[in-house]
């Protein structure tokens, strides 16, 4: 060989190695190999699938696979956390999945899978339910609602998305509290709520924020509480929570990111700091923001801890149901 | 008003119209296959969508969205197997026509149909961009219930040969809707124990089955499936489309008035519009007051103008709700609000005031999304009528594997894939049986509708029955059935012996 | 027509069996309860409409008023039902294997079974067009939708 082409192949030699080397970050090696799924056991367009989109919008720039969100319904939930609990535990199968997580064993019996499946990567976003109504109902606070509930006990229709859900349960943590008893109507999500609030075919509706906050600023519904202290940038307004007007239970609705409980360790880190870096990025923090929910980050250990707390505060209230 | 003449801008502008047209035409091929629908279409192209500016983006998901509606009449009319559940309808009279050499004739006239239904219904709707949404939530529960249970008897009486063996499988088709986990008490019911039915019967894959494997099951047995097809009359020219359709006017002007209507009404939607519209049909040459030189099942033109125009008239009735409530009427128009808010767009009463340049772009794009697909539409008709050249049976075989991995992509289970192919045995049955398999597909479609509705009504009213006659919709449905029962009853006096029942 | 009617009655008698069935596999849902309907009630609102039309048309049939037609008959002898019933067994067999024998295969083989049934000869036309087919689905849902392996 000749000394020139010797030299552009030790030229070559080198900086290929400088790149691997300068593009070996904290990520366990190789990871990830291939492109990253994340199941979603709701159907496209609905609360979780926005969040988890949002998320890794900009995931480009942390990894250099994509990450592609998979949509298995069905079952309440159970087909796509299912699929994503008997899935390779390499890391490159996960799961998105909110409250739901806890709920779901507390109505069901028998369920194939649950919580104990899975090892949580991190918790990214809170959202509460709020207690919005009609202004010519001439509420202004969750009191003047009890008061009038008070006055005419299971006639007051209050809408939820669904039953058995965190913001059913909110609406029970009301009527524990006030000792009151409303009539709750379940709407197949937080859109047809709030369209049965707007067509005045409910008193008041619980959907998770932000559903509703459109009509709340164009001044068609009035904000009376919310389940748990969120941030809402764009709500003109103070926002009171359960724990501000003395009610002592707290629901709030989390996302979260799961990955099958026999994902090794080493790769579960790599995992907990590609998603951290993405839920601590501004770009995230924005989207959040203007959507309408709080951008949170806990990892691992500190997930578990917090997803624990709010499964026993949701078994508390589950009681009170039947 | 300002805001709507620069949209228009906006939207003609050469890169935005060209996003547009590719939108249509991949919506025409999506439509087309039997397999894939518009929101799995919509849902896998978001991320693509991203890159992009808002407007622009909506402008491939818009494009989409209409194109599937046009495109799956091109399978109707050519294989008997509907590329979208909505365009079930067209192929009762659109198949037979293409059996006489008559397929140009019947594309054409599908996809002018669904150019004037689509535009008509975005003309009237346009104005009312703000009334429409108050309406629209107006509706009550009891109200959807009624609705629901009107589409249905009305499709059992109508279409299918035998009224009460149409009732018996709209009743069943409600019997398999309410398997799975029940919205309202959450308890899973008739799951004998497995957990796949938790989710109920996957709607997609059980229309799939009914209607595309079944139509093969049944055509296997037909020996002359491997000879040549019959040679088809591809010469037909847009004038001549333009003067069938201007016949049909007024049969259009009903067809749209259907779709936009239906299309408001979140649930129901455009697999029920095409349909009605083709009972619609099938009334007026029964009672004569339609002159056709055929009978129904004979291959009546009628019978494919109306379904198209309905259906794609209903992309006007549902986007609007979406657009001023945030209240999606369909699958994909969840998608296209999901994929809003992923833009950081919040679609609601103050959608059109903080972001009119999206709201009115996307307003505008769903109106001329129907010049794009009509354009891309007729571009493709001539290579699809030449598809017919080639041998039913390798069209078939195909069919058969689209239906059957399309099963299974609408929710990456296996389990979906098998309830394709169970329902086209059950299909294949009753076709032989002469049991109506649109009134089962509508009453698995309309199930949970008219359940929800009908208990939640009822949870509202505290076991009041009386709602269903005080709220007006209500009451004009239950009379419309009644007649509809009546009607039937009438016929069955007048008749003693050979009756057709 | 004494086979045809024989036939209606014998669907109809399923129908009714169906219908009992869904009675009993609700049994245990609570009655009516001050505005909440029980989760029973629906299904067996729907199966008991679906008996109550199996009875009439029954009662129709008997009384003369209805007569089966010639159209409307599973006719079970062997010509008809063998294409079918080979093609349903095709399909099962693709529905069961798919996902443990890669798509392409998989593919090629239910076409050529399928096209084979279907009658399409020469052979070498079968296999060609068989071919050509796999090809364009397998890039369809493998490449392009990335669905299937």
């Amino acid at each position: 060989m000749s000394i020139r082409k010797t030299a552009i192949n030790g030229l070559v030699a080198t900086m290929l190695t400088s790149f691997a080397v300068a593009s070996a970050p904290a990520l366990a090696q190789d990871f990830p190999s291939e492109p990253i799924r994340i199941i979603n056991a709701f159907k496209p367009g609905g609360a979780t699938d926005t969040a988890i989109r949002g998320l890794t919008k900009n995931s480009d720039s942390v990894i250099n696979q994509p990450i592609v969100i998979e949509s298995v319904t069905g079952g309440g939930g159970v087909n796509g956390i299912l699929k994503a609990a008997q899935a390779k535990p390499d890391g490159h199968t996960l799961l998105v999945a909110d409250t739901v997580m806890t709920t779901l064993p507390l109505f069901q019996e028998n369920l194939p899978v649950g919580m104990s499946d899975f090892k949580p990567v991190g918790v990214f976003n809170l959202r509460g339910a709020w207690l919005l109504t009609r202004p010519s109902k001439g509420w202004t606070s969750v009191a003047d609602f009890a008061e009038a509930a008070k006055a005419a006990p299971g006639a007051l229709t209050v809408g939820v998305p669904s039953l058995s859900s965190p913001q059913h349960l909110a609406v029970i943590a009301i009527e524990d509290a006030y000792g009151i008893d409303v009539n709750i109507v379940p709407y197949g999500g937080g859109a047809p709520t709030m369209g049965a609030l707007l067509g005045d075919q409910i008193d008041a509706a619980m959907p998770g924020a932000p559903a509703g906050l459109d009509s709340v600023s164009a001044g068609d519904a009035v904000f009376l509480v919310a389940s748990t202290d969120i941030e809402l940038d764009k709500f003109d307004g103070e926002i009171t929570s359960f724990t501000d007007v003395g009610i002592k239970h707290d629901v709030g609705i989390w996302t979260a990111i799961w990955a099958p409980k026999d994902t090794p360790d080493d790769i579960m880190q790599s995992l907990v700091s590609i998603f951290g870096t993405m839920a601590e990025s501004t770009a995230w923090n924005e989207f959040a923001r203007g959507y309408g929910v709080t951008p949170i980050w806990k990892p691992a250990d500190e997930a578990s801890t917090y997803i624990g707390t709010s499964a026993d505060s949701m078994e508390k209230l589950a009681k009170l149901v039947k | 008003m300002e805001h709507l003449l620069s949209a228009f801008g906006n939207v003609l502008y050469p890169t935005n119209l060209a996003l547009l047209f590719a939108g249509s035409t991949l919506g025409l091929l999506v439509g087309v296959l039997p397999g894939l629908s518009s929101p799995m279409a919509l849902a896998i192209l978001i991320p693509v969508a991203f890159g992009m500016e808002p407007v622009s983006a909506f402008m491939i998901l818009i494009g989409i969205y209409v194109g599937t509606k046009t495109g799956g009449a091109f399978s109707a009319i050519m294989m008997r197997t509907p590329g979208t559940p909505a365009a079930a309808a067209t192929a009762m009279e659109g198949y037979p026509m293409a059996q006489r050499g008559e397929a140009g004739r019947a594309l054409s006239l599908a996809i002018g149909a669904s150019f004037v239904g689509g535009t008509l219904s975005w003309l009237v709707a346009i104005p009312l961009v703000g009334v429409i949404g108050l309406y629209a939530v107006r509706i009550s529960s009891a109200d959807l219930a009624m609705i629901g249970i009107l589409a249905l008897a009305a499709v059992s009486s109508l279409s299918g040969q035998d009224f009460l063996k149409g009732l018996m499988a709209a009743a069943l088709g409600l019997v398999l809707s309410t398997i799975g986990l029940d919205e309202l008490s959450g308890t899973p019911r008739l799951t004998m124990g497995s957990y796949h039915l938790l989710g109920g019967i996957p709607f997609l894959p059980a229309i799939i089955g009914l209607f595309a494997v079944a139509t093969v099951l049944v055509d296997a047995s037909d020996g002359s499936i491997a000879k040549p097809p019959k040679v088809q009359n591809t010469g037909y020219t847009v004038l001549q489309v333009a003067k069938e359709l201007w016949v049909m006017r007024k049969i259009l002007a009903v067809a749209t008035t259907i779709g936009s209507l239906l299309g408001v009404v979140p649930g129901v939607g455009s697999d029920t519009a095409g349909w009605l519209s083709f009972a619609y049909v099938k009334k007026l040459i029964a009672s004569g007051r339609l002159k056709s030189d055929r009978k129904i099942g004979e291959g009546v033109p009628h019978g494919v103008a109306a379904p198209e125009a309905a259906n794609n008239a209903v992309t006007g009735g549902a986007t609007i709700p979406m657009l001023t409530l945030g209240i999606p009427g369909d699958g994909s128009t969840a998608i296209m609000l999901g994929a809003l808010m992923l833009f950081g767009l919040q679609p609601g009463p103050l959608f059109f005031r903080e972001s009119p340049d999206v709201a009115y772009g996307i307003l505008v794009a769903l109106g001329i999304a129907n010049f794009t697909t009509l354009l891309a539409a007729l571009m493709f008709t001539r290579p699809f009528v030449s598809i017919l050249k080639v041998d039913r049976a390798i069209l078939l075989g195909s069919v058969l594997v689209l239906a059957l991995v399309g099963g299974y992509a609408s929710s990456n289970t296996g389990y979906a894939m098998l309830i394709a192919l169970l329902f086209g045995f059950l299909g294949f049955f009753m076709h032989h049986l002469g049991y109506s398999i649109p009134a089962l597909a509508l009453g698995l479609i309309l199930g949970p509708v008219i359940e929800s509705n009908f208990r939640r009504a009822l949870l509202i009213t505290r076991g009041d029955f009386w709602v269903f006659l005080t709220s007006p919709i209500s009451l004009v449905c239950i009379i419309l059935i009644l007649a509809i029962g009546g009607k039937f009853c009438v016929d069955l006096l007048k008749k003693r012996k050979f009756q057709r029942l | 027509m004494k086979a045809g009617l024989r036939q209606e009655f014998s669907v109809l008698l399923i129908i009714l069996a169906v219908a009992s069935l869904v009675f009993w596999e609700t049994r245990h849902y609570g009655e009516f309860t001050g505005g909440q309907i029980s989760p029973g009630s629906f299904p067996r609102l729907a199966a008991g409409m679906m008996g109550v039309f199996a009875v009439l048309r029954a009662s129709l049939l008997i009384a003369g008023m209805a007569r089966p037609r010639v159209e409307e008959r599973l006719p079970f002898s062997r010509d008809v039902l063998a294409r079918p019933v080979a093609v349903a067994a095709a399909m099962s067999a693709f529905v069961f294997l798919f996902g443990t024998i890669p798509f392409f295969l998989l593919t090629l083989l239910f076409l050529i079974v399928v096209f084979f049934i279907f009658g399409v000869r020469p052979l070498t036309r079968l296999f060609l067009r068989a071919g050509l087919v796999t090809a364009v689905l397998y890039v369809l849902f493998s490449q392009i939708l990335h669905i299937a392996a």
